[in-house]
């Protein structure tokens, strides 16, 4: 055969795999409102940047006939191409063949770019869409698993991990994503769950719709399994790219800085907090008229909304943002809040982005429910991803910052490397009620009118400590600023943390509370 | 006696097509059916004292219209409707000390 009679036999194979599993099943990949599996890659690259390897990879299994059965590409779609002209590995299962079952070889093409992202130090992008085992493989499909899952675990923390969950993604196959940072859903088109409907009917005889267990809402605002909400593919891919031009490409390096931009006029710092104390407002106005063009990236909003975490810029540069919320449930902490914050915090530290936190917060929720949920262990997660962290920490006390609370949220105690206070701060160690009523229980009991005692004595509590200078005096916060200086004495204290380090004792890894 | 006659009492247990015999937790045994979340129903998602209701039985109601202020955590928080409608019952009272989960007003 001539060099141009084996072009042409190339084109040829090559066409036959780009017709993944042929037009029928791509009409009705179509009619569920999905994309096809190649599509969503070239959707979401860079325009022309997306190579492919391993087209040409085929199955051995040789059981129950699949020995006759080709699968192009073995199901899955893997490559290399960039986003906001950053490199990354992407791969997507493409349900139109064999509907996405994961075999050995589907694995191993999974794996082999999964080694590429974190020798080469590049995001990882996963796009599933899979039936899941590819039971004719039998336990080799499970070894496939296996083996993604434990990269994911070597790349933890090593190189950014996004999973996009377009399509169902159910028993073991659901365990990559939840090893991975990000996990994006679409409404209505993502599936996740352990054990579908069909089993827990048959084992517990409760009925439930695929949606109501395991669909983009629920794993969006009940299980904060999945961190980014969309109504579609494309708004999903958006916030993507939105996601990776606020992250570094690997661990070695810092996020992009872009030019700077001040926040807008139209939100005025002082006007947005409350004279009461006992009134909730929205901290993210707050976000917003300290950082960069105003521009805040929420994540995981609709679920724990009494703490918010997610990305903005000062003076260009990425910042990892945690505030507590009033307007939810008074901004407290809690199991789910706990968890949400200490995992962001973690990535923020491994990615060397620097944390800014934002005080409101009577404290943690009290409740039976909250003490048998174990909220010791979960609280404790926040302290001890604070405490871990090594980037630069800044603190803002807005307003309340009371009891454990206080010291959970960044307190110059686990390591702030600057703790600023408004002057309406309260920085004491419980409210200010609780605080008299023990402090002065004698005097209230005792008194002729106790209630009109123990209001004085709450309003002399309140006078004497409900502020910042108690603990501006031990030096526990280092400015009591105008709400007007935030922005300034924030991007100061960035410049001044920029080169910072910050060694620990040496050890395997820490054994933090799960 | 044999160690058979002390170990607790087991229950048959189906995953897979398979029946295990086993004991199970106390856990599983008190868990709660699923319910589907009632659209009509506005339940108390923090403890707190119910401090002004604005809303009265047979009242309609439009969408973020002020229903009631429920303070918790020392934060006054104004709960207002998610949606328009027609309320069929208030079962609150101001002042009244209120749960995680109570039922506090149902729409028609």
């Amino acid at each position: 055969m001539s060099i141009a009679g084996k072009i042409v036999d190339l084109f040829k194979r090559v066409e036959k795999v780009l017709q993944g599993g042929g037009e029928q099943a791509m009409e009705k990949q179509k009619a569920q409102g999905k994309l096809g599996a190649r599509d969503r890659i070239v959707t979401l690259l860079d325009k022309k940047s997306f190579h492919e390897y391993d087209m040409f990879v085929e199955h051995q299994a040789r059981d129950f006939g699949m020995d006759k059965k080709k699968l192009p590409g073995d199901g899955v779609i893997t490559g290399t191409g960039t986003v906001n002209k950053k490199p990354v590995c992407i791969f997507a299962q493409d349900f139109t063949v064999a509907g996405g079952s994961l075999g050995l070889m589907h694995a191993r093409k999974i794996t082999k770019v999964m080694d590429h992202a974190i020798k080469q130090g590049m995001p990882l992008i996963g796009i599933n869409d899979s039936g899941g085992a590819r039971i004719q493989e039998g336990v080799d499909s499970l070894a496939g698993y296996g083996e993604i899952f434990y990269r994911n675990t070597l790349a933890s923390g090593v190189v950014p991990q996004i999973s996009v969950i377009l399509g169902p993604c159910a028993g073991g196959a659901v365990y990559s994503p939840a090893l991975t940072d990000f996990v994006f859903v679409v409404d209505k088109i993502s599936k996740m769950f352990i054990t579908g409907p069909e089993v827990i009917k048959t084992v517990l005889g409760e009925e439930i719709s695929m949606e109501e267990l395991g669909g983009a809402r629920v794993h969006t605002t009940i299980t904060g399994n999945a961190h980014f909400f969309s109504e579609s593919e494309l708004d999903c891919f958006d916030q993507i790219k939105k996601l990776l031009s606020y992250i570094p490409w690997n661990n070695t390096r810092k996020a992009e800085t872009i030019t700077p931009h001040l926040p807008k006029l139209e939100y005025n710092i002082h006007s947005i907090i409350p004279a009461e104390s006992t009134k909730p407002y929205d901290v993210r106005t707050v976000f917003k008229a300290v950082f960069d063009s105003s521009e805040f990236f929420e994540i995981q909003e609709l679920w724990a909304a009494n703490i918010v975490i997610g990305f903005a810029r000062l003076n260009g540069e990425t910042v990892g943002v945690v505030g507590n919320q009033p307007l939810v449930l008074a901004g407290v902490l809690d199991v789910d809040s706990s968890d949400k914050a200490a995992r962001f915090i973690r990535f923020c530290d491994a990615f060397n982005i620097p944390l800014i936190t934002f005080v409101d917060l009577p404290g943690y929720l009290p409740g039976i429910d909250q003490e048998h949920a174990g909220v010791i262990r979960h609280g404790a997660k926040i302290l001890y991803a604070y405490s871990e962290a090594t980037v630069p920490k800044l603190t803002v006390i807005l307003r309340k910052a009371y009891g454990g609370g206080y010291i959970a949220m960044c307190s110059r105690h686990l390591g702030a490397d600057f703790v600023f206070a408004w002057p309406n701060a309260e920085i004491a160690v419980m409210g200010p009620e609780g605080a008299a009523n023990i402090i002065f229980r004698a005097e209230i009991t005792n008194s002729p009118n106790p209630e009109a005692t123990r209001k004085q004595k709450v309003n002399e509590y309140k006078e004497k400590f409900a502020n910042p200078y108690v603990a501006a005096a031990s030096g526990h916060v280092d400015a009591v600023i105008h709400p007007e200086q935030t922005r300034d004495f924030l991007a100061h204290a960035l410049l001044i943390t920029a080169q910072k380090t910050e060694t620990r004792p040496a050890k395997k890894h820490g054994v933090p509370p799960f | 006696m044999t160690t058979q006659d002390k170990s607790p009492a087991t229950s048959s247990f189906l995953i897979d097509d398979t029946s295990y015999e086993t004991t199970v937790t106390k856990k599983f045994e008190c868990r709660k059916p699923y319910t589907p979340v009632n659209p009509r129903e506005v339940l108390c998602v923090i403890p707190g004292v119910i401090k002004k209701i604005y809303v009265h039985k047979g009242q309609r109601v439009r969408a973020k219209e002020k229903l009631f202020v429920l303070e918790a955590m020392k934060m006054e928080n104004e709960i207002i409707s998610s949606a328009e409608g027609v309320i069929k019952n208030i079962h609150m009272v101001e002042s009244q000390l209120v749960t995680k989960g109570q039922l506090l007003i149902e729409f028609e």
